[in-house]
């Protein structure tokens, strides 16, 4: 009993430490301060504005993006409204609020582009995955694995055999568990890393079948679309849309999220 | 018949008033065949009064008579407005001498001290017809109330026989004459078929001019000109003409002592009909893709309203062929425009003239198209092929390129609201986003993911070391414990024994409650002693069941249970002999001993 709790005044003090390693400036929590007054009283130009500078700074949050979001709806600018809000939910996959703006802002783009439909299992397990952050399963996958340490040392230190057989097995689950929680903490970093997303931000484009301007032209799109990079072959990236199609685009056409 | 005297009289007074006519033309008219040793007239005409006229060199003709002169004059009220007209007449006849084509320089003339030239005028002189000199009319017919063909006869004639599709041909319909024709009665055109057909104008009075024909002179009529424009391909036959024609012929009387002075005439009605004329129309070599069916030689010209819009600003491309050839027929060039622009049906209007060599003017052809969305675009050169019959090969002319950029708009009129409205997520309007997230957030820096960083992965590996140690410090505990169990296993047995003899000295001593608690404490100090049980933990259930496990015989355990039951009972009813204590205690002594003996 007393180790774990050792264990578990450990983790916390890294954790706090790393916080207070980073710790936002008093000029950062101002601006945002200011900038949230400013959206309240419908001024957005200069609500956008405070928001960069935060940003600009070299920190991020989801609310920070979702509010962002937000003042990019309310001046009108559906595009960029949809790219914060993408960049929220890939923060807090979860958040009910930057869901339901999303879907709203989505409502405002040119093209009306249906998805592919998905096997049900795999898009339940999609969405399984994504419903929670990383740090979600990272955590999940730490706890687990500190189950496991406890019910091994259990299983190493306990004198009668049906605790210790009991506590090899468990130790056995728990290990399985932190493994496929880490596995995918780390598919979900990678994605949130790696930044193979995009939104298309030219108000009409022209999507190629080879990476020239010399290209057949396949199909048009508008701004707000939501792309996936597989691609990039010098200033054009091969781009995925939600409906299945696939073209080679110019980078500059597009913002990754 | 006063009225027209009192008009003649006001005539001759104004004709007194000099420089009525504005605009001085003076004009020679002269055939432009005549046959050699023929009589025929040069007259000059002039709207004014002139003086001083100097004739061209007539050296190459004789001049029989002139000039003589004559005047006319006319004046004319339309709704009020008066106008007057004068003209002055000169007249020579001439003797042509030899053949040739002679060309008769302008006549010059004075009017009012400025000096006006005429036009210049060419006669050709052929050698006539082996009939003496004096005019066909006159020729007394051989036969009566017929014509002969030789004399009248209508011709259709092409510019060509053989032509590209598209291009065009001249088609005339000239009736040459060697009688006094008086007039038409019937006249019937072909159809044509096969072609699409555009009249020239003419002028509405048939106007005889002398021209040869085989040899020999004719009085010919153009009745009608035609541009034909063949619209399929192979040989076309353009189908007869026929003319009834009214010819005054002298009628020979018996001769009689009138004869010289008087003539009878007599109306004969003459059908003449032409030859079809066969046309071979050639098909256009293969045609590139944008050909837009135009023949002929043509200009282009590009023009645009406006290249710097708002989204949805309509913007209009004008291009302009101007030329010669099927202008009505030419098809509207293609435009390549970006994809997404808003495109109308391109207006057309053309403006031509029809003359001798073909269709002349120009088509328009206007573009209007709406840019959607803002961006800058580039309008492509509009290819506009067409086939140049003369040189008998395609060319291309091509309009300039634009570009045109497209800003913003205000957002009035947006495409984007359209098209939000179009799909069917009415329910949304009137819903807005929730609203932001208030307080002040934490923040992290940009890209920091603490899964996968270092602290992440420290956590772990102290948890592994964590184990390791916690181990390795049982273990070590584990040795220590082992030890003093061991310790308190050997030291067991004395302890009771110090017990047991403690109990003794009460039983020696009368105290009967303390002997029994005695007894009692020595046996469960042993067995935690020896079992390693702590001394709150033990009862008599669990004792028993430890000393079964370590293998005592089951006889031991129950005089063990049987030694406690009587020394609890003896200590809640303590009136016991002393005889019972020692009994007592010699039974405890011996269990004592044989625990020592089994347990280990």
């Amino acid at each position: 009993m007393r180790n774990l709790t050792i264990k578990y005044c450990l983790l916390t003090a890294l954790l706090t430490a790393a916080q207070f390693s980073f710790g936002q400036p008093a000029a950062v929590n101002d601006s945002l301060t200011a900038a949230n007054q400013l959206y309240t009283t419908s001024k957005y130009k200069d609500c956008i504005r405070k928001y960069q500078y935060v940003l600009g700074q070299g920190f991020e949050s989801a609310e920070v993006y979702y509010n962002l979001g937000n003042a990019f709806y309310k001046s009108g600018n559906a595009t960029y409204a949809i790219l914060n809000y993408e960049r929220a939910k890939k923060l807090a996959p979860n958040d009910d609020d930057i869901l339901y703006n999303l879907e709203l802002a989505q409502t405002q783009i040119v093209d009306n582009i249906v998805p592919l439909p998905e096997p049900g299992f795999l898009r339940w397990w999609k969405e399984f995955i994504s419903d929670r952050s990383i740090n979600y399963w990272g955590t999940f996958s730490m706890v687990t694995f500190f189950m496991f340490l406890s019910l091994f040392g259990l299983f190493l230190l306990s004198g009668t055999f049906r605790i210790k057989r009991l506590a090899f097995w468990v130790a056995i689950a728990a290990v399985s568990v932190s493994a496929i929680t880490f596995t995918i903490g780390a598919s979900l970093q990678s994605k949130l890393v790696n930044h193979n997303t995009a939104v298309i931000t030219d108000r009409s484009v022209r999507i190629k079948a080879s990476p020239s301007e010399t290209g057949t032209e396949l199909f048009i799109v508008h701004e707000g679309i939501t792309v996936r990079i597989t691609d990039k072959l010098s200033d054009w990236v091969n781009v995925s849309l939600p409906d299945g199609n696939k073209g080679w685009v110019k980078e500059a056409s597009l913002i990754r999220i | 018949m006063r009225i027209k005297q009192f008009y003649l009289l006001v005539c001759v007074l104004l004709l007194s008033l000099p420089g009525f006519a504005d605009q001085v033309s003076f004009t020679m008219e002269a055939p432009k065949i005549v046959e050699l040793g023929e009589q025929f007239r040069l007259a000059f005409t002039l709207n004014a009064k002139g003086q001083n006229l100097k004739l061209p060199e007539l050296s190459d003709f004789e001049v029989l008579m002139g000039p003589s002169t004559s005047q006319s004059s006319s004046f004319q009220i339309i709704n009020g407005v008066s106008s007057q007209s004068v003209s002055f007449s000169y007249l020579f006849v001439l003797l042509a001498k030899k053949e040739g084509k002679f060309t008769l320089n302008p006549a010059t003339v004075t009017v009012n001290g400025t000096t006006y030239t005429s036009n210049g005028v060419t006669i050709e002189v052929v050698k006539g017809s082996a009939k003496p000199s004096g005019g066909g009319t006159d020729k007394p017919t051989a036969t009566p109330g017929s014509v002969p063909s030789s004399d009248l006869f209508v011709k259709l004639i092409t510019d060509r026989k053989s032509v590209y599709k598209g291009d065009h041909v001249m088609a005339t319909i000239k009736i040459y004459s060697k009688v006094n024709l008086n007039g038409f009665e019937d006249i019937t055109l072909p159809s044509f078929e096969g072609f699409w057909s555009q009249d020239l104008e003419l002028p509405q009075q048939i106007s005889l001019q002398r021209e040869t024909y085989n040899g020999e002179i004719y009085n010919v009529g153009t009745l009608k000109k035609t541009l034909l424009f063949p619209q399929q391909t192979g040989n076309i036959t353009i189908g007869k003409v026929k003319i009834d024609c009214i010819v005054q012929q002298r009628v020979r009387q018996p001769k009689s002592f009138f004869d010289d002075f008087f003539d009878n005439f007599a109306n004969v009605k003459a059908t003449v009909t032409s030859d079809p004329v066969l046309i071979t129309v050639n098909p256009l070599p293969s045609s590139p893709a944008d050909f837009s069916g135009a023949v002929g030689r043509f200009e282009l010209r590009s023009s645009i309203t406006s290249t710097n819009v708002k989204e949805n600003d309509a913007i209009t491309l004008r291009i302009d062929v101007t030329g010669n050839g099927n202008i009505k027929l030419i098809n509207a060039p293609k435009l390549k425009l970006p994809a997404d622009f808003e495109v109308y049906d391109p207006k057309t209007t053309s403006n031509y003239t029809v003359a001798a060599d073909g269709l002349n003017g120009n088509i328009s052809f206007e573009y209007l198209f709406l840019p959607r969305f803002a961006g800058d675009y580039t309008i492509p050169p509009v290819n506009f092929v067409y086939f140049d019959a003369g040189q008998g090969k395609y060319a291309t002319k091509s309009s300039q390129e634009f570009k045109i950029h497209v800003a913003k708009g205000d957002g009035t009129q947006s495409a984007n609201v359209r098209s939000a409205v179009s799909k069917e997520d009415v329910k949304y309007l009137g819903k807005d986003i929730r609203f932001i997230k208030q307080g002040v957030t934490e923040l992290q820096p940009k890209g920091y993911v603490f899964f996968g960083s270092l602290g992440f992965y420290m956590i772990y590996l102290i948890g592994i070391l964590g184990l390791l140690a916690l181990y390795f410090f049982y273990q070590q505990r584990i040795r220590e414990y082992a030890n003093v169990a061991r310790m308190r296993n050997k030291k067991a047995s004395k302890v009771a024994l110090k017990r047991l003899k403690e109990a003794n000295g009460h039983m020696t001593a009368g105290s009967t409650e303390k002997f029994y608690e005695s007894v009692t404490r020595a046996f469960w100090g042993y067995l935690s002693d020896k079992l390693t049980i702590p001394v709150a933990e033990l009862n008599k259930d669990r004792a028993s069941a430890a000393l079964s496990d370590h293998k005592a015989s089951e006889n031991l355990v129950a005089r063990f249970i049987q030694i406690l039951d009587t020394c609890d009972f003896a200590r809640f009813a303590p009136a016991e002999s002393n005889a019972k204590m020692h009994e007592l205690y010699d039974e405890a002594c011996d269990v004592m001993s044989q625990m020592e003996k089994e347990i280990h």
